[in-house]
């Protein structure tokens, strides 16, 4: 009977504990354990749990900080991930891992750093995130507007000028978002690698100073909870042809667009960024990036190699990456992936173009995002605090930039 | 007075309560109807799509089913989290209620004040040591981890401080010149502030229904998880859940809060005014 | 008849017989974690560090702009829901008992429905309400009456409107219960001396009625002073979690929320800690207020 014990004790090992943002990646997570189980390993068990986008990374800090029951491997959004960052992270260093499953040479190259922090890597991107400008191609057309000759944010602009003076619209729709997104267009972010906010200083006074002068002329709009994402925004100005265009990562007009503005079927096309013209004369690039989850080991897990395996599996099984495409709409960051026709074909929702085959066009140009422990703080408190202030004139871009630089230099944990 | 002045008074009443009917009920319909909308019909202007097009149960089903989130356990755990710390709150504040109000002794003001305060501060204090502490006792990932810290309320200390003064103290009296114990007159003034428990009890259904916080922390299991930390982790940034999901498990989160009240309402009246009249 | 304390014959130690239980809970999980949060506070404390710093967080708060203004939102914001809702719960509860018998349990119920609705079915409701131009609030009100449409959930001058508004909403019909409880239990006999003393309702109302209620409304006043310094979710709900536009709708407990969100758990724990002796301040003079009108 001890042997038996014995046997028992070590053919079973515990289950891997995986948590997860959302509801809907739990069930695609779900479907991954037990793909896995029928293609590598029979004997793996692992139990995958969520608790919501806004709950999740409390519950983690809460259960990292006590130590009580934390997961092995977990799931985040980059922007929510720099909040780790402040004193001994809590995540496996995967460099070696990568390189040795040669993951460093499939994965595109500005994303492996997106869970990168003072030379480790902790975690590994499952998206491309790319920004591409959602338009109307119908009023496009009707206006007389062509997507091929909006080059440069100046040409856009002028187009925009036109779009108002005679038609009284707005050419584009302003989120805060767009501040990090357009700085990363311009090769800048709003930390660099040594823990500078705002290393940029005129790149930034800049970006926020063509924010606030679009909204003046009109060429730029906000919606009215000053978000994007907001479902209420497609049912108005959208749906009122109010706006031209978005920007948007791929999952924007995916998921969102897809879902709240299905009359609009055939109508969007897609195109990449203006670009901005450089103080050095050059052109910037067409794309930016913004936010993507990842996955991440748990440092204080019992099962480091069991977490990889998985993770590897999940990272680089292509039938995976096209679920997640089609199930899920999200361009995965994994190059072999993108072979695959599902992901390349011409989309109906998107006047017939080849949404895919864009996305992989710009998917080198796609620039890095600098993490930071504050990078979470940062953007929330633009988006929250000072974006609204900023775009109905109340505050200068300077005066933004200095009292967002010293409330995030204020008192901060390990800062 | 007259019946007729009665039913003038009513009907006036009645007419004047509307604007406040009409601001609690609509919304409580628009929540019913939102269970049979698309993500897309369900964010239009409240003017233009009020009612749904078509009236499909499958976010009903959906919902029972458990195919969202386990509905019958975590629905089954909020009634029981709710309400055995409505239990232990009524019998602890009452208990405790009835110290301050019926007895003098050093250092009450004190012990009041310090009762009462903890709640006045943002729980948010508590939520790390809390639940660590938890931990060591054993109780994390369990029910009686949320319920137990739920049952010290300083609100409930402040009702039955108050509805323990107002008990005449001829009863207490009489009770005692029989020669019963401290514990049995307690216990025969219980009968007279029935109403009393029973309403501060439902009130802390409510409250406690509701409640995220701790339940995030103590509970991980997806099957030991309240209703309101279930329905929580539907949220999406991209909207990908049905919201009709959220607004049927909602509607159903009011059945037992209503049974309790139409169980209980009659014994809400006070009987203290019918004995005195007497 | 008498109410009030009274000297009682038994042992010394009876009452603490009755609070023992309350004091055991109390002691086992508020009074331990409370301690920890103090450790806390004194803590550099993130997801990965804790160093000793004594009282620096309270400093820096001292010099906080934000922490003031956090405070001062969440004044202005508990005096004007009870300024609202308590006489606005007294004449819902006046106006329950006047109307006919056999409805009042169904139209307390529908006042009590929205305490009953969950947070996240009221961030959805109060999104569509509080909208700008297609928000209810708007569309119903705002807009017939000729003005512009308020950006309720974005313009910091209308922001701690909204939350007001939104509080008032949701908790008056809780309160109405309250009092309709409180109301029930003045003995008959008080009002029938008071009819013979003066005809006037309204007198009746200031001179027997009110003063009954003392204790109900001390209880509503308390809770909305909890709901405002220290429960969350009126304002998450509103707002997202976010102090709002220029922190217009920062509140205090909005501002130890952020700071738990980016896990500056040491400062967190200084704010909370910090109002501890505000709140035992009112408290103290409410209990003295109290005393002088019974």
């Amino acid at each position: 009977m001890a042997i038996g014990l014995v046997l028992a004790g070590t053919v079973q090992a515990k289950p891997l504990d995986i948590w997860i943002s959302s509801f809907q990646d739990q069930l695609y997570y779900e479907s991954m354990v037990k793909l896995y189980k029928a293609k590598v390993d029979k004997a793996f068990e692992a139990k995958v749990q969520s608790f919501g986008f806004r709950e999740m990374p409390e519950k983690l800090a809460v259960s990292i900080k006590t130590g009580i029951n934390p997961p092995d491997v977990v799931q985040l959004d980059e922007v929510l991930f720099g909040a780790f960052l402040g004193g001994d992270v809590p995540f496996t260093d995967l460099n070696a891992r990568i390189k040795k499953a040669k993951l460093d040479k499939d994965i595109a190259k500005s994303r492996q750093s997106l869970f990168a922090y003072k030379g480790k890597t902790y975690g590994i991107p499952q998206s491309l995130s790319a920004m591409v400008v959602y338009y109307r191609a119908d009023l496009f057309k009707k206006l007389g507007i062509d997507p091929a000759t909006l080059t440069t944010w100046d040409k856009f602009v002028a187009a925009g000028k036109t779009v108002v003076e005679d038609h009284g619209k707005s050419m584009v729709a302003l989120d805060p978002t767009y501040f990090g997104i357009m700085l990363r267009q311009r090769d800048s972010d709003l930390f660099d690698r040594d823990g500078t906010v705002f290393p940029d200083r005129e790149a930034a006074i800049e970006v926020l100073g063509w924010l606030q002068k679009q909204m003046e002329s009109r060429v730029g709009m906000v919606p009215e909870r000053a978000s994007i994402f907001d479902p209420l925004f497609f049912n108005s100005a959208i749906q009122y042809g109010e706006v031209l265009t978005v920007v948007g990562a791929d999952w924007y007009g995916l998921d969102m667009l897809q879902q709240f503005t299905p009359d609009l079927k055939g109508k969007w096309g897609v195109m990449p960024l203006p670009a901005w013209k450089l103080p050095d004369g050059r052109l910037s690039r067409r794309t930016s990036t913004f936010a993507g989850q990842g996955l991440l080991i748990n440092k204080a897990s019992k099962q480091q190699d069991a977490a990889w395996k998985f993770i590897e599996f999940v990272i680089t099984d292509k039938e995976s990456n096209a679920r997640r495409f089609l199930d899920g709409n999200s361009f995965p960051a994994y190059r072999p992936a993108w072979k695959d026709e599902r992901l390349l074909k011409p989309n109906e929702f998107f006047n017939n173009q080849k949404f895919g085959e864009l996305l992989v066009r710009l998917a080198p140009e796609v620039p890095e995002v600098v993490s930071h422990p504050n990078r979470a703080k940062a953007v929330f408190l633009f988006q929250e605090t000072f974006f609204t202030s900023l775009i109905y004139g109340e505050l200068k871009p300077a005066e933004v930039l200095d009292k967002m630089k010293t409330m995030l230099e204020a008192a901060g944990p390990g800062l | 007075m007259s019946g007729q002045g009665k039913t003038q008074r009513g009907a006036l009443s009645l007419l004047l309560l509307c604007p406040f009917l009409l601001a609690v009920l609509v919304p409580f319909l628009w929540m019913v109807l939102g269970i049979f909308k698309t993500n897309n019909e369900f964010f239009q202007p409240l003017g233009k799509a009020f009612f749904p097009v078509n009236y499909e149960w499958q976010n009903v089903n959906e919902l029972l089913d458990g195919k969202w989130v386990p509905f019958w356990d975590v629905f089954g755990n909020s009634l029981v989290v709710s309400f055995g710390q409505a239990l232990g709150a009524v019998t602890l504040s009452a208990m405790a209620g009835y110290a301050f109000a019926r007895f003098t002794f050093s250092g009450k003001r004190l012990l009041f004040v310090l009762a009462v305060a903890l709640i006045l501060v943002p729980r948010q204090l508590f939520a790390v040591p809390l639940f660590s502490w938890v931990n060591e006792i054993g109780l994390s990932d369990s029910l009686f981890g949320v319920m137990l810290p739920g049952v010290v309320t300083g609100l409930g200390v402040i009702y039955f401080t108050q509805v323990f003064r107002q008990v005449p103290e001829e009863y207490l009296q009489a009770a005692r010149i029989c020669g019963a114990t401290e514990l049995r007159v307690f216990l025969t003034v219980l009968p007279l502030v029935w109403p009393a428990l029973l309403s501060y009890g439902m009130i802390h259904f409510i409250l406690t229904w509701h409640e995220q916080l701790v339940p995030m922390l103590v509970l991980t299991t997806e099957t030991k998880q309240t209703l309101p930390l279930a329905l929580a982790k539907l949220y999406d940034v991209s909207q990908r859940t049905p919201q009709g999901v959220q607004m049927a498990a909602s509607t159903f989160a009011v059945i037992p809060t209503a049974v309790l009240f139409a169980l209980c309402y009659r014994k809400f009246r006070s009987s203290l005014s019918d004995m005195l009249v007497h | 008849m008498a109410a009030g304390d009274q000297r009682t014959p038994g042992a010394r130690w009876t009452p603490f017989f009755f609070l023992l239980p309350f004091l055991f809970f109390l002691l086992l999980f508020w009074v331990i974690p409370l301690i920890g949060g103090v450790q806390m506070s004194l803590h550099a404390n993130g997801v990965g560090q804790a160093k000793y710093i004594g009282f620096a967080h309270y400093k820096a708060l001292a010099n906080d702009e934000r922490y003031f203004t956090a405070l001062r939102n969440s004044f202005v914001y508990t005096l004007a829901s009870v300024v609202v809702i308590v006489p606005l719960a007294l004449w819902l509860a006046h106006l329950l008992r006047a109307s006919f018998r056999r409805l009042r349990p169904v139209l307390t119920f529908a006042l009590l429905l929205p305490a009953l609705t969950p947070p996240s079915v009221l961030a959805v409701l109060f999104v569509m309400v509080f909208h700008g131009r297609n928000g209810l609030l708007n569309q119903l009100f705002v807009m017939p009456l000729g003005f512009e449409p308020i950006n309720w959930l974005k313009d910091p001058d209308f922001i701690l409107s909204g939350l007001v508004l939104q509080t008032v909403w949701r908790w008056t019909g809780f309160m109405t219960f309250f009092i309709l409880a409180g109301m029930e239990g003045i003995p008959r006999v008080y009002y029938e001396a008071a009819r013979l003393a003066t005809g006037s309702r309204w007198r009746q109302f200031w001179h027997v009625t009110l003063p009954q209620l003392r204790p109900v409304l001390l209880f509503v006043a308390v809770y909305l002073v909890v709901d405002g310094f220290s429960l969350f979710s009126g304002a998450y709900v509103l707002l997202g979690g976010s102090g709002g536009t220029a922190d217009a709708g920062l509140l205090t407990v909005t501002y130890v929320f952020l700071k738990t969100r980016f896990f500056d758990y040491g400062s967190a724990s200084a704010i909370s800690i910090s109002l501890l002796p505000l709140m035992v301040l009112a408290l103290f003079g409410c209990l003295f207020l109290r005393r002088r009108t019974v």
